[in-house]
């Protein structure tokens, strides 16, 4: 919430950017007659007044129908939505025709009104900042939007969450099992024994974990090298350090990286963070039981975010396989129940529940034990082979066993001299990578007495034969020249065969922090508070109408403001007076041919109107179709209109005998398209 | 660290069972578990059990109903059952009773088969070898006697358990009871596992008890167990034992233990052939046959003995051609004993279908605690190779590289120095290699006992280590099972059959009759060596009822 003095900011940034015409049309409205030339500021100070009259407010509050609320909701939610968004994301629900003239509406009673900071490039809207906080407190809700069910148990839409046990399972199937290059991992992870690890063979499940499996590639956590794979285990702590909904958001990135593969670079950016966060937050905050809720959640995300949806349908399966899916409460008394810390057995098996802890800021579980299972009890077994492979990975004794110590609290006698046995032999042959110099005498006294060389030497092999270290050929090779050696022959080393085994940042942005404005609105939306005891609707309306009556000096204007407030724009006795121009609807139907084809001509093109048409189907039922008119073709008898039908701009032409009745409407109070 | 109130069980999605044996009530738990799930193993910290189609069809036999199943779970497991096992168990346990076994009365020749799904009629009746077994008639199908076993194996290949509601046949009574002091003056006391075990067999004597499998560790007295369901069953038994010396183990302690007149009981062997109420016979005499394509001969002892109860002594040795037989002879009552319930061909289901599901198993932590059988230190000693067999081994195959790292002749002086560090210890020294175990015998100028060696030599070597007469014996495998040498506390391993589990745990079983001192059993291996792996894999069944190696170099 705002403090007063900036709401009054924004709204009155908001009415200056209106152009003339249209804030004279908007104020004549609430203040009636207003004499030219005019005073701009001074007219937004009265309507400002207005706008804070707490009597006018509670009408505003007693005037909102259950779409108006919706619509509202929506809007606040989305914060600065387009006319079309808003009405999208109900379509489902309402039709598009009605939403697309509430929200006309809704504007014309300022309650939407233009937001000032994207009124430029996006003609967004927003709440009108006077009313903001009143609304809030009594009338907008997310169960406007979502209607709750009447159960509680019923299961509703949540983010399973990212399970670093799996991302652990894969690592150490990656280091103790070879799987291989993407492609042959891809090939292993469907097999029936890899899934027994997992305790799950449905097809979403084990799509997830080739996804967890393609996040590892795609964070560089593995790294294909030819037709192997070799791990960055720095990578994979920092993966591993995630917690579930930073899994979950990375996970969510591969998806949307592979269904959309021509833009991958969306899924690095701040939109994408912010859909995710729009959607948990709104799942955590509102039950969604159903899969039109959940469309309608996708959508607001989307928007909000700015993160757009080619094919709703297809993403809703990918969030499905990412791990949103329908949950219930967890029932029972299982909550006060301990989790099985980690133990080691006499057969070297280390079991646990939950995940294991990280013991002196290291991760190593996956490095040095190769998974069993990945259950409710995860279990992991340790054998020469694995112990083996985490000496490869440059672990070491000591290392080990501080782990394994720090994370079970003892381990077996034999396994500490086992692992010393295995040490001796993992290092009674050592394999170099080095680059191997051969030298003359001269030189051979060179390299051993320069004490600068020493440290890239590994060994000396025989006379005048010795291997350098192959990582920093560059720096030696620098100083045997710079002994006067003069041309070096030329290195054997392919440098790009030698990726750095520097940690690069992570990609991914943290900073939960920077989304906390967005998730703000849907918090507070939660639930509807309890409102003011205000007069209903019904009761001032009454005594509004009375008044118009009595005021109104010609049948024209009778007529004119009782349509006003029909369409509730006058809720106070000081507006009811007779306003410049029509502001009925234009409409022609029946035998009325020629006033259908005016409307529809004077609609061609308009960038302020469109047509409301409504015609019957094949099998004669009633349709209302809310368009934009492009050609009126002919303006005989068989004439027929080209027409664009919103939201999704299909194409039609439509012969205007088949059309029994059309109304012009407004597009916009604000906008021109 | 527990709490009180936590519960012992972690039930996992594919129905394996973790029992948090820390857990205050983790004894309990495992009580109700046994008569539903199969142990599969268990260590110090947590044991691993198992249900399976087979074991909850076990259960359904005995009278354990799905949601009786479902209930102790619901009461011992610490988290919500995940839904597949709650499915599963469903599913699985609810096809029991769909398809039942009954006498027919009109022709004893015959049993009458009831199939109550159509679906399950026409899915049975597609597989031409059960549709041959049954002829259809108006209230089901007839199947011949014989065929019952053969039947109830191929039905459950299709996962269709049969619900046999024949009562088993007593057989001729045979009355025998336990003494209350043996014949050498010792009381004899039914510990409370070997009642259990028994009872678990027997059950309540309805349709689907009377036969069963039961795991106890070598030394826990499996042979008690028998003898307790012969006393209990009191009819005509045939004992099937793997050799002459455990033929003779078994005939003395059933003569020391229960009261039953000498002439009553008869060994059955390539020895003796004397078939009497109680007949001890070996594995091999029943399958022996004058050449490959002749009939067995002595397998009829089997079928016409008039039995009440076979007893298959170290059921996971039961060679192919008793499986066979042992089909036919469902109408009797059947225990398998076992400490080791891994066959090197899989073949364990075959066991629980034919001799019966595995009734009763027990951690061997469970007795060693409760002093019931030798607390065991087990010890792998690493032995460099010398140099001078280096290159061999180098360039060796699989096999040759096995065979010169067994018989790697730095172990001689190991195992010499190893009885010098027990000097008031009766020794057993185990080996693969003939070759290798002569020269260990020479050495050590002790007695060897290979296959070579004649029964009467064998008993008489047994007879004096067990008098104390023999200090050490060099043994072959035909050792490894079924001999009681209740004095011996150290078994020196030099060799073995590359990395065959049961094997390492009936060795080590030799050395567990409970005595004053610890045992100890010795594992030599060449360093280095593939010998190495293979030990780890010998070790597995081992390590997996809790016993830790520690792993010394001998430099």
């Amino acid at each position: 919430m705002k403090d007063m003095r900036s709401q009054v900011y924004i709204w009155e940034r908001s009415l200056a950017i209106l152009p003339d015409t249209i804030f004279l049309d908007i104020v004549r409205n609430f203040i009636g007659k207003v004499p030219t030339p005019f005073h701009k500021p001074l007219l937004t100070k009265k309507l400002t007044t207005l706008f804070s009259t707490d009597e006018f407010l509670a009408r505003v509050e007693a005037s909102l129908s259950p779409t108006d609320r919706q619509l509202l909701s929506g809007a606040y939610v989305l914060g600065s939505p387009t006319q079309d968004e808003l009405c999208s994301i109900f379509s489902d629900s309402i039709s598009y025709a009605t939403l697309q003239q509430s929200v006309v509406n809704l504007e014309e009673r300022l309650l939407l009104v233009p937001n000032p900071d994207t009124f430029e490039h996006s003609a967004g809207l927003m709440i009108n900042p006077l009313v903001v906080d009143r609304l809030l407190a009594s009338s907008l809700s997310l169960e406007d939007i979502f209607v709750p069910s009447s159960d509680v148990d019923t299961p509703h839409y949540r983010f399973l969450g990212g399970d670093p046990r799996i991302v652990r399972a894969l690592l150490s199937l990656h280091i103790h099992t070879m799987l291989g290059s993407r492609e042959k991992s891809e090939k292993a992870l469907t097999t029936k024994h890899i899934q027994n690890v997992f305790g799950q063979d449905d097809t979403p499940f084990i799509e997830r974990v080739l996804l967890y499996n393609r996040m590892l590639f795609g964070e560089k956590v593995l790294i294909e090298q030819g037709r192997s794979t070799r791990i960055d285990i720095n990578r994979a702590q920092l993966v591993l350090s995630k917690d579930p909904q930073e899994l979950q958001l990375l996970l969510f990135q591969t998806a949307f990286a592979s269904m959309q593969p021509q833009t991958p670079k969306i899924a690095k950016d701040l939109p994408f963070r912010a859909f995710f966060t729009i959607l948990s937050t709104l799942l955590d905050t509102v039950p969604v039981h159903h899969h039109k809720g959940l469309k309608t959640a996708c959508l607001m995300a989307s928007y909000r975010s700015r993160l757009p949806i080619a094919d709703m349908e297809e993403f809703l399966a990918l969030l499905s396989t990412v791990g949103l899916a329908p949950m219930q409460k967890p029932k029972g008394n299982h909550t006060n129940q301990t989790h099985l810390q980690p133990t080691i057995d006499s057969d070297l098996t280390i079991s646990f529940t939950e995940d294991v802890p990280v013991i002196e800021n290291k991760d190593l579980l996956h490095c040095l034990a190769f998974v069993r299972k990945v259950d409710v009890v995860t279990s992991y077994e340790v054998n020469k082979a694995t112990i083996m492979r985490a000496f490869d990975l440059g672990l070491t004794v000591e290392e080990i066993l501080e782990y394994l110590e720090g994370l079970t609290q003892s381990i077996p006698q034999g396994l500490q001299n086992l692992i010393g046995h295995w040490k001796d032999e993992f290092s009674s042959i050592v394999i170099y990578d080095g680059i191997l110099v051969k030298a003359n005498e001269r030189l051979s006294r060179i390299i051993e007495a320069l004490p600068t060389l020493q440290p890239f030497l590994i060994s000396r092999i025989a006379d005048g034969m010795y291997l350098f270290s192959r990582s920093s050929e560059a720096q030696w090779r620098e100083i045997l020249s710079a002994t006067g050696i003069g041309l070096l022959p030329r290195s054997i080393t392919d440098a790009a065969h030698h990726s750095t085994s520097s940690i690069e940042s992570s990609t991914v942005h943290t900073d939960m922090e920077m989304l906390r404005p967005i998730q703000e609105p849907i918090r507070l939306l939660a639930v509807r508070r309890p409102g003011k005891d205000n007069p209903t609707a019904l009761e001032f309306q009454k005594e509004l109408k009375k008044a118009i009556l009595a005021k109104a000096s010609n049948k024209g204007e009778q007529e004119e403001m009782l349509a006003r407030l029909e369409r509730k724009l006058i809720l106070v006795p000081s507006q009811i007076s007779a306003v410049q121009g029509r502001t009925q609807t234009m409409q022609a139907s029946g035998f009325d041919f020629q006033g259908k084809i005016n409307l529809c001509k004077a609609a061609v093109n308009s960038t302020v109107e469109l047509l409301e048409l409504h015609i019957l189907d094949n099998d004669g039922n009633s349709q209302i179709l809310l368009t934009e008119a492009k050609e009126l073709i002919n303006s005989t008898k068989d004439a027929s209109i080209r027409v664009l039908v919103l939201p999704d701009g299909e194409e039609k032409v439509l012969p205007i005998e088949k059309i029994f009745k059309v109304r012009k409407l407004r597009r916009s109070i604000f906008f021109q398209m | 660290m527990n709490n009180m109130d936590d519960k012992p069980l972690i039930i996992q999605s594919d129905l394996s069972m973790m029992l948090d044996v820390h857990s205050p009530a983790a004894e309990d738990a495992r009580n109700d578990l046994i008569a539903f799930a199969e142990l599969v193993k268990s260590p110090e910290h947590v044991h691993t059990y198992a249900i399976s189609a087979i074991s909850l069809w076990n259960a359904a036999s005995a009278g354990i109903s799905v949601e009786e199943v479902l209930g102790r779970l619901e009461k011992w497991s610490r988290y919500a059952l995940p839904e597949p096992v709650v499915f599963h168990i469903r599913e699985i346990g609810g096809r029991f009773g769909c398809i039942q076994l009954l006498p027919y009365p009109e022709n004893d020749d015959v049993y009458l088969l009831k199939i109550f799904h159509d679906r399950f009629v026409r899915e049975i009746m597609a597989r031409k070898q059960i549709a041959a077994m049954l002829t259809p008639v108006q209230e089901g199908f007839l199947i011949p006697r014989y065929q019952r076993g053969e039947l109830k194996l191929q039905l459950i290949k299709l996962r269709f358990p049969v619900d046999d509601r024949i009562p088993l046949e007593h057989g001729e009574p045979v009355p025998v009871a336990f003494r209350e002091t043996s014949s050498r003056g010792v009381d004899f006391v039914l510990r409370d596992y070997q009642k259990f075990a028994a009872d678990s067999v027997l059950g309540n004597g309805g349709p689907g008890t009377g036969y069963g499998t039961i795991v106890l560790p070598c030394g826990s007295g499996k042979t008690i167990v028998g003898m307790e369901i012969l006393t209990r069953l009191s009819t005509r038994t045939l004992i099937l034992t793997t050799n002459v010396a455990a033929v003779h183990q078994w005939i003395a302690e059933i003569s020391d233990k229960l009261d039953i007149d000498a002439s009553q009981i008869g060994e059955y062997s390539g020895v003796r052939k004397e078939i009497r109420p109680i007949t001890v016979c070996t594995y091999q005499v029943l399958t022996w046959r004058p050449d490959k394509d002749a009939d067995f001969p002595h397998m009829r002892v089997l079928k016409e003995g008039n039995w009440g109860l076979i007893i298959y002594d170290e059921v996971h040795m039961l060679p192919a051609p008793v499986f066979k037989i042992t089909a036919e002879l469902q109408a009797v009552h059947r225990v398998g004993l076992t400490a080791t319930l891994i066959r090197e061909d899989h073949r364990e289901d075959e066991v629980f279908s034919l001799v019966g599901p595995k009734r009763y198993d027990v951690p061997w932590s469970e007795l060693e605690s409760q002093g019931w059988i030798a607390e065991a230190e087990c010890t792998e000693i690493r032995v460099p190779l010398p140099r001078n067999l280096e290159i061999s081994y180098a360039i060796g195959s699989k096999r040759e590289k096995y065979r010169i790292a067994s018989e790697n002749p730095e172990k001689m002086q190991i195992v010499k120095d190893l009885i010098d560090n027990h000097p008031e210890d009766f020794i057993l020294v185990i080996g693969q290699y003939l070759d290798q175990l002569k020269i260990i015998s020479k050495e050590l100028g002790a007695p060897l006992i290979t296959g070579a060696t004649g029964n009467a030599r064998r008993d008489e070597l047994y007879r004096l280590f067990r008098e104390g007469k023999e200090r050490i014996l060099v043994v072959s495998k035909v050792a490894n099972f079924a001999i009681d040498l209740p004095d011996a506390s150290v078994a020196i391993q030099v060799s073995g059959t590359f990395g065959s589990r049961q094997e390492e745990a009936q060795r080590l079983g030799r050395i567990l009759r409970p005595k004053k001192q610890s045992s100890h059993f010795y594992s030599l291996v060449t360093r280095y060596s593939s010998e190495e792996e293979f030990s780890a894999n010998r070790q597995k069944f081992l390590t997996e009822q809790g016993y830790n190696y520690h792993v010394e170099v001998w430099e």
